[in-house]
């Protein structure tokens, strides 16, 4: 898979390439997704009740993807985070299943980026 | 007297008549009244018949048509027998609505010698009977009403919907054609012109909302500054291709105005734009003509204004059905288009739009030859101010890489993807850059530096062990020179005006969001280092 395919429909890679000028470090940043614990950690606090650990994980989570131009997963996990800070944790468990759906496909494309 | 009465009082008929409801009356043959029952007395209030014995109903004056009283009653006298006639008689001021008989009285040799009359007060029936005849014909007008507005309500579905299919239309056969296409770039701007088709498609669904807004005095225009040349673009990218399919060709008259910001309600205009070409191409036959004209202009008061036309040599329009081309839901039949499309609501919505950004939406046309809508608004030059911030805001962005270099900066965030994500962008433009992973290990580098080692920090929030609010408070409480001028600059994934206070309060000079963009970057700092 390319880069471009990766992106598309997660992100916008014009942008990013403002950003980042070289391919390879885009590919390598958007590679070390895969070595983030934070989904795994949020799913975990939200199974646990744990609001705060839940709202910093999904905070982050939004950042990076920020930073990666991954708007499209953005999107998804806003809605999270805005529940899980105002401690809506039923709230935010309905919404997080679109933002799983999501990140499943984001490591599965990086599955496929990295081969 | 007869035998049967042998055992009643000689006043037997008198008790009778006195004790009726109804009113009685009895006249001589000069129309004088020579008795009435006690219902009379009541109704007109006397307390006994000497008030009106030997008068004539003109000299008690209670009758509001004396003639016609005094007329009908000398029929009576030639012998007519006359039943429940309706009349009007004044009791107390206010005027009460009877009904009255009268008969001729014979004496024993069968002259008439007087007249006998009764009657009885129908004013509230007749009030009530008048009110029931008023909320019949309100309801029937209702009902009028509402037959015509399920009619109208009917027409306007059947067309909305076929409104929303000329959009779907441009969206498939983009979609197809995109499809098709093996070059990525050419998919991707048939991606941005299916977008545009898209909210085309909403904007109809939102005119139908508006149409309700505007009928209800709720509409307000929303003026931005706008760049001309990307609303003219916008809109064509929506129109071009509907005009290459019906291989009509499009000739433009604009000023060299595309690089103008003007501070306009962008959506409304845009609406605007896209009905009037939409109603061209829709009218204009195959490889015919569309011309759109947009100049600098003056308004009448000396105002400074846009003029727009959109012009086409399509069927045109009739002298009559011009006079009610904007009233909503109207449109002319019989026209070479045999098939009559949009909601009828499109040249509505556009003229209050107009009205609303100041201006008048006007139309002139000949049948067989074409037509012209047209109007001016006044535009907002005083936004030369926001053309220069804009203008500047895109000068800086351009020239920041180089005014950021060798700056140093301390990055302090804790995901390793950020910030590496984060120190490449820095050092790209030439920061030079040392990054830390939370508060705590940024505090203890900015304690073990030289006073003014790092122009600018720049710090995450959301931090584990030490967030970035709670470190830029002890950075500011520390003992050194720089302590209290070093710019701090918050980096967030979202910057709401909490985020932005909390993060004031703590000490730091502004806020980003993440990704960092270089332009803006460059002016928080510069903002920073002249604080």
């Amino acid at each position: 898979m390319t880069l471009d395919d990766f992106y598309d429909g997660l992100g916008d890679l014009r942008i990013m390439r403002r950003h980042i000028s070289s391919t390879d470090a885009i590919r390598r940043f958007v590679l070390m997704i895969r070595e983030d614990e934070h989904f795994d950690r949020l799913e975990d606090a939200m199974d646990a009740g744990d609001v705060e650990t839940a709202f910093q994980c999904a905070h982050t989570i939004k950042g990076m993807c920020q930073n990666l131009c991954l708007y499209n997963v953005t999107e998804v996990v806003i809605p999270v985070v805005e529940a899980l800070r105002t401690g809506d944790i039923t709230l935010a468990k309905q919404s997080f299943e679109t933002f799983e759906e999501t990140y499943k496909e984001l490591l599965w494309r990086l599955d496929q980026l990295d081969g | 007297m007869d035998e049967r009465y042998q055992n009643f009082p000689k006043d037997l008929f008198y008790q009778i008549i006195n004790n009726t409801q109804e009113c009685h009356f009895w006249k001589d043959k000069n129309r004088r009244f020579i008795g009435v029952n006690q219902a009379f007395l009541n109704f007109y209030g006397f307390e006994s018949e000497d008030v009106l014995l030997g008068k004539t109903d003109e000299e008690m004056g209670w009758h509001p048509d004396p003639d016609g009283y005094r007329i009908a009653e000398e029929r009576v006298l030639e012998g007519e027998d006359t039943y429940m006639v309706p009349g009007r008689c004044v009791v107390r001021g206010e005027v009460h609505e009877i009904y009255a008989s009268k008969h001729p009285i014979y004496d024993e040799q069968g002259e008439i010698v007087g007249l006998y009359g009764s009657f009885i007060d129908a004013t509230d029936e007749m009030r009530l009977a008048r009110q029931v005849n008023q909320l019949n014909l309100d309801l029937e007008h209702a009902l009028v009403e509402a037959r015509k507005s399920n009619k109208i309500l009917g027409n306007f579905l059947s067309r909305a919907s076929h409104e929303i299919r000329t959009p779907l239309h441009a969206i498939i056969g983009l979609s197809e054609i995109g499809l098709r296409s093996n070059n990525p770039k050419i998919a991707l701007d048939y991606m941005e012109k299916i977008a545009s088709s898209g909210h085309y498609l909403l904007n109809i669904i939102n005119d139908i909302l508006d149409i309700n807004k505007i009928e209800s005095g709720n509409m307000i225009q929303n003026p931005t500054p706008t760049k001309l040349g990307a609303l003219f673009q916008e809109v064509e990218d929506i129109v071009l291709p509907l005009m290459s399919q019906k291989q009509l060709a499009y000739i433009t008259e604009v000023d060299d105005i595309g690089h103008c910001y003007v501070n306009v309600d962008k959506k409304r205009l845009t609406e605007v734009l896209l009905n009037l070409f939409g109603n061209a191409i829709k009218y204009t036959p195959e490889g015919g003509e569309i011309r759109f004209v947009c100049r600098r202009s003056e308004l009448s008061d000396g105002v400074k204004g846009l003029y727009f036309a959109v012009i086409d040599t399509g069927c045109g329009i009739s002298q009559e059905f011009i006079e009610r081309i904007f009233e909503p839901f109207e449109q002319e039949q019989g026209n070479e288009v045999n098939v009559v499309s949009g909601t009828g609501l499109g040249l509505t919505i556009s003229k209050n739009y107009v009205t609303l950004m100041g201006g008048d939406l006007l139309v002139e046309s000949t049948p067989g030859l074409g037509s012209t809508f047209y109007f001016t608004i006044p535009v907002d030059y005083s936004t030369t101010r926001e053309i220069e911030d804009i203008e500047e805001s895109m000068r800086i962005a351009n020239d920041a890489p180089a005014k950021l270099m060798n700056l140093h900066v301390l990055y302090v965030e804790d995901n390793v993807i950020n910030r590496d994500i984060g120190c490449m962008m820095l050092e790209e433009v030439g920061m030079r850059v040392d990054a830390c992973s939370d508060g705590v290990e940024a505090l203890d580098c900015i304690q073990n530096s030289a006073p003014f080692e790092y122009d600018v920090i720049l710090m995450d929030v959301q931090m584990p062990r030490m967030n970035g609010l709670e470190c830029s408070r002890r950075i500011r409480q520390l003992e050194r020179e720089d302590a209290a001028t070093v710019p701090i600059i918050a980096l967030t994934a979202d910057v709401s005006d909490s985020t932005y206070v909390k993060a004031i309060q703590a000490g730091m000079n502004n806020c980003i969001t993440k990704p960092i963009d270089i332009g803006q970057l460059y002016e928080v700092i510069r903002n920073s280092l002249n604080e």
